[in-house]
């Protein structure tokens, strides 16, 4: 064997080594070998190498033993090249797995395991020619026919199904690899099976060159298809739409093939328009032949123009030019702002500029952006701000702005507001800036009126999750709080009139019963006292069963009053008189360690009621602070004033619309309302007395009536201090009145007798007709109030008087009294004078005696 | 033989009335409804009929109607202790009705005795 052939044949292993390994790296260096199909081919070329790389160890000097050990080594390589191509060929046609694969192994490492160990397959090392080979044993063929051919040819064959359903682009690389394949595989095939046959047995180790060239066109032609190529594309697509520069794309003859919409607008056309179109007809200054970098170009269209900046880029693959991408950039702006900065007197350096445009740009980006934040606040119905970490403004609304003025970088202390609501604000914040959040309602002063702002405080974080300032809110809830606390009125107000309802109606229910009883009761009585005789100490006790009774139907009356709101005939009533008149009353029955003053202006006031209602209000007040105060005796103090309010004013605790109002105010140093009770005091039923001392119908009742007059009323109390009521009365605006009564069918009858009996019988010879009976006690007011409320008939007792009534009247008719007097007296007056408007009436006068006496004066007045 | 008739549904009101009256020398029939009052005023003829406004069965408006349009001369006093509705208003519609007079509940007995009286007078 001469050198030089040997030589030969083991630089071709050499050249055949350094190919497939270089493969096989530039492969692994390249791809990732995720898909199978890399691992598969990667496989392949790594078997050949080592193959290579054998076949060149073999060529080497070493002992025959050894070198057919190592012939018999690397058997396996050859052996496996069948099961590596079938796998390549499988993964190349997209096939699964099948039990073929796991049987082409199972047998090519039985077959191995043969080859090395025994003889069957290579027998012996010779040294042919070209080089060293082993003689093939008597399996070799076989081995070879069935375990890489056959793989091989049904490798081929799948491929071969694969390809009409493969994709025009996969075909490519499919149809390569089922073309050349079997041209490459001729001749390993031709040299290590057809010429051994014909005796030429020292080519066989071609096999692995033509392996190795076969590795290499696969991997230059068939696998240069890459995989990621769809999501590569998907993102090119997107991107292409997207992007702001113009893109074209241009055919090597300058036709336009693809457009996206940045160019479209750039240069002013629709799609349609310049589709296949050649280049200069949409460009007119543009050459194919030039080549452009960042060239400026303008075009003039329709009034528009549209500058641009356009650099060109050859379209190659692999390595052959297919067309032109043409980019361009917008300098329309660009162009602009160098117009500008042209004006100025030095002239920046070009990155400067580019600089100085970037960071217009981007003020003008940030400052809409904020403009179009503060138009957002600024719209907001609520007032907002933001406190930085140290406590100082940075932002307002226009609404804060307004309300709490400019803020702006002063700290929570200049604001204007109370030292408490600075203290608890700066609560607030420091809570805030611990990452908690505060929510309150609180009540302040604005303009003369007072509203009711919710406050809400939230931590504002950056990025990062750090604290960076105070987000603060207001929200005015004055109206939605007074609608809440109306509707909570109107559900109370509702709930009692319901509950009044049902009262109402079980009342006048019993009422007609009871009045029965009653009447049944009292009449039986009187006839009683009738029958016996009048020394009889049974008298006084009859009495006080009349007393007994009438404090019954007193009773009835008033939950009669209560439930049914009687609308009384109103009329105008002297406040301050029937004030005076009640409480007089009232002094007698009143214990010792109670003192009882009265405050009142000189001058009379009216409202328009009842006066025997008004009777019934502050006599239930005075009783009420008289009981209050009777453990441990005290003041009760009556203060009357006549007020004019011109606008609706906070009063106490009502609201006060605005009027003249008559006030009547009742003050106690008792041991006052507690003030969980306070609300429930004009319940009807609710009484803190002993059930003998009081029904609880007292209040409700003067509630009542005063809600008809459309009068007001409030209360405070302060325990063990004191409770004061204060009634505001709508006042009656006093008509001029004339000293001649007025000229009704109203009979007003002066009472100033307290005999019950007298009453009666006067009560018997009114009849059913309607009087005015007007109660009065202390004389000396008479002629007050004749002046303020004159009458039709006055009648007197002499019993009561001080002094005789010849001399009382005689003083009233100087003071021009003139009404008509019956007086009850034993004594007949002197002074003829007096007799046609006196008439003197015995003390046990009939009220047939008494009838005859008002007709007289009645019809006379009349 | 009584002139006055007392119609009141209220057992005690009727002995009362006409024992009130009977102190003043006055006889009396009492009936507890409109229909006995019908009975006993075909008895024999009457001067006043006192009726009661509110009673169960014939109240004394019917009673009222019925007197104005059978025994027209007989003159009728109506009294009430109220119920549902103020005692005035049930009054006042018994004025209209044709009462010559009304009295409120619990009564002023006098002044009743005293009416009676000056009708019988008269």
């Amino acid at each position: 064997m001469s050198t030089l052939s040997f030589w030969l044949t083991s630089g071709i292993f050499q050249l055949c080594l350094v190919l497939t390994l270089s493969i096989g790296l530039g492969f692994l260096s390249t791809r990732t070998l995720k898909h199978s199909l890399e691992r598969a081919f990667f496989g392949l070329t790594a078997l050949v190498s080592l193959w290579n790389l054998v076949s060149v160890v073999e060529q080497l000097p070493m002992q025959d033993s050894d070198k057919l050990f190592l012939f018999r080594l690397s058997s396996p390589l050859w052996i496996f090249t069948g099961f590596f191509l079938f796998e390549f060929f499988r993964h190349l046609s997209s096939m699964p797995r099948t039990w073929f694969s796991s049987f082409l192994l199972t047998l090519s490492i039985l077959i191995s395991l043969l080859s090395i160990f025994t003889p069957l397959v290579e027998r012996q090392v010779v040294c042919g020619t070209y080089g060293y080979y082993a003689t093939s044993g008597p399996f070799q063929v076989p081995i070879l026919v069935s375990l890489v051919v056959i793989p091989f040819l049904l490798g081929l064959w799948l491929i071969k199904k694969r390809l009409p359903l493969a994709s025009p682009e996969e075909q490519r690389p499919l149809r390569i690899v089922l073309w050349t394949s079997p041209i490459i595989f001729l001749m390993p095939t031709i040299h290590s099976g057809i010429l051994p046959l014909m005796g030429i047995t020292d080519l066989t180790k071609v096999g692995t060159t033509g392996f190795s060239i076969m590795v290499a066109i696969y991997y230059f032609v068939a696998l240069a298809r890459g995989d990621d190529s769809l999501t590569v594309s998907q993102a090119a697509g997107s991107l292409f739409q997207e992007l702001k520069d113009g893109v074209l794309l241009l055919d090597l003859n300058g036709r336009i093939e693809q457009a996206n919409p940045a160019a479209l607008r750039l240069i002013g056309q629709p799609w349609i328009k310049i589709e296949g179109q050649p280049i200069e007809k949409h460009l007119p200054q543009f050459r194919l032949s030039q080549w452009y970098q960042d060239y400026p170009f303008q075009i003039e269209k329709e009034g528009k123009s549209s500058c641009f900046n356009l650099t060109s880029v050859m379209q190659k693959n692999k390595g052959i030019p297919y067309g032109k991408l043409l980019i361009l950039r917008d300098t329309s702006e660009f162009i602009n702002l160098q117009q500008e900065l042209s004006l100025r007197p030095e002239q920046p350096g070009h990155q400067a500029l580019e600089q100085t445009l970037a960071l217009k740009e981007a003020q003008e980006h940030i400052r809409a952006r904020a403009q179009q934040l503060q138009s957002l606040l600024d719209n907001l119905p609520f007032q907002i701000f933001v406190k930085d970490n140290q406590g100082r403004y940075i932002l307002q609304n226009q609404l804060d702005r307004e309300r709490r003025g400019n803020l702006l970088g002063h700290e929570l202390e200049n604001a204007d507001l109370s030292p408490e609501r600075i203290a608890e604000a700066l609560k607030a914040d420091a809570k805030v800036l611990q990452g908690g959040t505060y929510e309150s309602e609180f009540e302040t002063e604005e303009q003369g009126r007072m509203i009711r702002l919710r406050s809400i405080k939230k931590p504002i974080l950056n990025d990062e999750g750090q604290i960076k300032g105070i987000l603060g809110i207001l929200i005015d809830i004055t109206d939605v709080h007074r609608l809440e606390q109306e509707r909570m009125e109107f559900k109370e107000r509702l709930l009692r009139s319901h509950k009044m309802e049902a009262i109402g109606t079980l009342a006048g229910g019993i009422a007609h019963d009871f009045n029965n009883i009653l009447g049944s009761l009292t009449g039986y009585c009187e006839l009683a006292t009738e029958t016996i005789p009048e020394d009889s100490p049974a008298q006084k006790y009859l009495r006080e069963v009349l007393v007994a009774a009438e404090r019954g139907r007193q009773l009835v009356q008033q939950i009669l009053t209560f439930s049914r709101q009687e609308e009384k005939e109103r009329k105008s009533v002297a406040v301050f008189f029937t004030v005076r008149e009640t409480l007089n009353l009232l002094q007698g029955s009143t214990p010792a360690n109670i003192q009882i003053k009265l405050e009142a202006p000189q001058q009379e006031s009216f409202i328009l009621g009842d006066p025997v209602e008004l009777h019934r209000i502050i006599m239930n007040l005075c009783t009420n602070a008289v009981h209050a105060m009777k453990e441990k005796g005290g003041e009760l103090t009556v203060f009357c004033e006549d007020m004019v309010t011109n606008q609706p004013s906070m009063v106490r605790n009502i609201q006060l619309p605005a009027g003249h109002w008559v006030c009547v105010e009742i003050r106690d140093t008792g041991h006052g309302i507690p003030e969980e009770k306070i609300s429930r005091i004009f319940d009807p039923f609710f009484t803190t007395k002993k059930t003998s001392e009081g029904t609880g119908l007292g209040l409700s009742v003067v509630l009542g009536i005063l809600q008809a007059w459309n009068a007001h009323v409030s209360v405070s109390s302060v325990k063990d201090q004191g409770t004061c009521f204060r009634i505001f009365l709508p006042a009656l605006v006093r008509r001029q009145r004339t000293n001649d009564s007025d000229p009704g069918n109203e009979l007003s009858i002066l009472l100033q007798t307290q005999d019950p009996v007298i009453i009666s019988q006067l009560k018997a010879a009114v009849g059913d007709q309607s009087v005015n009976w007007m109660h009065l006690r202390q004389v000396d007011d008479i002629p007050r109030l004749w002046r303020a409320s004159p009458w039709k008939l006055g009648v007197l007792s002499q019993n009561e008087l001080d002094l005789p009534y010849e001399l009382l009247i005689q003083q009233w008719r100087a003071q021009g009294l003139v009404s008509p007097f019956i007086i009850f007296s034993s004594a007949q007056p002197n002074d003829q004078d007096l007799l046609d408007r006196v008439v003197v009436l015995p003390l046990d006068a009939t009220v047939a005696q008494i009838s005859t006496a008002m007709k007289k004066f009645l019809w006379q007045m009349s | 033989m009584a002139n006055v008739l007392i119609i009141d549904d209220d057992n005690q009101m009727r002995s009362l009335l006409h024992e009130a009256f009977l102190l003043a020398g006055i006889e009396t029939e009492t009936a507890a409804d409109g229909s006995e009052a019908e009975r006993i005023l075909a008895t024999h003829p009457f001067k006043v009929v006192i009726t009661d406004i509110v009673m169960p069965d014939v109240d004394g408006f019917e009673v009222i109607f019925l007197l104005r349009q059978k025994y027209p001369n007989i003159a009728v006093i109506a009294m009430s202790g109220g119920g549902r509705l103020n005692a005035t208003n049930y009054l006042d519609s018994a004025r209209s009705f044709g009462a010559v007079a009304v009295f409120q509940k619990p009564l002023n007995r006098k002044a009743l005795i005293a009416k009676v009286q000056e009708i019988l007078g008269n």
